[in-house]
């Protein structure tokens, strides 16, 4: 299974840091803080994520 | 002659009769002096307590020179009964560095080479085991120097700390489990400190393929390393080795200075295609034996778990409701979860699944939610949000509805 691209999420109210999203063709879906591990180790192998939409949800 | 009476020096008497059976029995003394144990009491047994040796566990002792019971098994769900992420279903192929049975993850120096699940191949686990943890290989990946494919658990330092690990007075540990394999042979694997350059790599022999084997490795506690002690890092890494390469292969049986992840010449699962590994019963303990498992309440072992992933999980009866959270827009919730156990550190994301859906309800309206993002945590109030199929209304309160089988995985408080 191919490992889909980070999405960048708008900074919502009680937030402090930035969160990504994204979401496996099975359905699962995956987000975290854009200093989680996981998402560190993913752009330190040279990936760029998806830019936020610009409506604010 | 039917007694023998001994006279004290001043009052009292001792009298050795021989028993009213036929035949001779015999009474030896010890070969040393001291008082002979005999008599219960209010205060507990007069006379002399045992000073060296142990009381083996079939006669009510520990069977441990340490003197402690209950809690003694430093690996967490040594009995590969909890599989909160995969309920059990095989997952091909293993990823490196994922968790798969709970606590127990992978790493590996190439991806595909074998899969992994609980109960995995539907062998007999051993007698007094339900659950093993099965890996299958995918391949006949022949081992380069600098490659790894290692099962593992981290176990905490505050779990581990009163080892002393790293000082004069470092305990010895004894690694015990359960293993099967289509292959026979000199397996390997190594304990390893968090700072990856203190290791110990050790071997076990498989002797009879497809049976299980009982293992155990008796390790002397090192004295030098740096190991973290009594914190919420990693206290001591244990692996077990699929095939590791020459680059991180060491003699087996000593503390090195060195990132050993196995002992050399050990056998390769991976290099031979559809070959298996499954294991169970895994306990470390501290003293030189190892002793029964440590069979723990399964809530218990639970909550142990969950300090490293905590779950809201749905149930079989159908949707359940009772995450407090107040509708942040038109567009969705936010929904505030108190973990059931306090985590290791607080998570930094969450894994959902949708098998039965989920739905934000403010008492006059059911909504499904379409997607879920991970907004701040502490170690004790988790914040998620929920964006809805269709609109709701602004700042109403609302509960979380979590449908069957549906999950949401707080993930980065593993080790």
């Amino acid at each position: 299974m191919n490992e889909p691209i980070w999405k960048l999420m708008p900074l919502m109210p009680m937030q402090s840091t930035q969160v990504v999203w994204r979401e496996w063709p099975d359905g699962k879906q995956e987000s975290c803080l854009v200093t989680a591990k996981e998402y560190v180790k993913w752009l330190a192998e040279g990936n760029t994520p998806l830019p936020a939409d610009e409506e604010n949800t | 002659m039917a007694s023998v009476v001994v006279n004290g020096d001043t009052s009292g008497a001792v009298t050795l009769s021989a028993p009213a059976v036929a035949g001779t029995v015999t009474v030896t003394l010890p070969a040393a002096s001291g008082t002979m144990l005999t008599t219960a009491s209010s205060t507990g047994i007069s006379g002399s307590a045992i000073s060296s040796g142990t009381v083996a566990e079939a006669y009510g002792g520990t069977g441990t020179s340490t003197g402690y019971y209950g809690f003694k098994n430093r690996i967490i769900n040594g009995a590969m009964v909890i599989d909160q992420r995969n309920a059990g279903a095989e997952v091909n192929p293993a990823v490196s560095g994922t968790y798969y049975l709970d606590r127990f993850f992978v790493i590996t120096s190439a991806a595909g080479k074998f899969k992994i699940g609980q109960n995995a191949g539907s062998v007999t686990p051993p007698v007094g085991f339900n659950n093993y943890l099965g890996i299958t290989s995918l391949s006949a990946y022949s081992i380069l120097a600098g490659d790894y494919f290692l099962l593992c658990q981290r176990i905490e330092g505050f779990n581990f700390a009163d080892m002393a690990w790293g000082t004069a007075n470092a305990q010895t540990v004894t690694l015990s489990f359960k293993v099967y394999s289509s292959l026979t042979g000199t397996f390997g694997g190594s304990l390893r400190n968090s700072a990856t350059n203190y290791s110990y790599p050790f071997t076990y022999s498989i002797p009879n393929a497809n049976t299980w084997t009982t293992i155990s490795i008796t390790i002397a506690g090192p004295t030098s390393g740096t190991w973290v002690g009594a914190t919420n890092g990693i206290g001591v890494e244990v692996f077990w080795s699929l095939g590791v390469g020459s680059t991180y292969s060491g003699t087996s049986g000593a503390w090195s200075a060195t990132n050993y992840l196995s002992a050399t010449g050990a056998t390769s699962v991976v290099g031979t295609n559809g070959a298996t590994f499954y294991i169970t019963g895994v306990q470390l303990e501290k003293g030189s034996t190892a002793t029964s498992f440590d069979y723990r309440p399964y809530g218990t072992e639970l909550q142990l778990c969950q300090r490293y992933l905590p779950v809201i999980q749905g149930n079989s009866a159908g949707t359940t409701y009772g995450y407090a959270g107040f509708n942040f827009s038109t567009l969705g919730s936010y929904f505030i979860y108190t973990p059931v156990v306090q985590p290791r550190v607080a998570p930094t994301g969450i894994i959902t699944t949708t098998a039965g859906g989920f739905i934000t309800s403010d008492g006059a309206t059911n909504t499904t939610l379409a997607s879920f993002s991970f907004i701040t945590a502490n170690t004790t109030q988790f914040l998620i949000s929920g964006v809805s199929v269709s609109a709701v209304t602004q700042f109403r309160p609302c509960s979380l509805g979590v449908g069957t089988a549906s999950q949401i995985q707080f993930t980065g408080c593993e080790l």
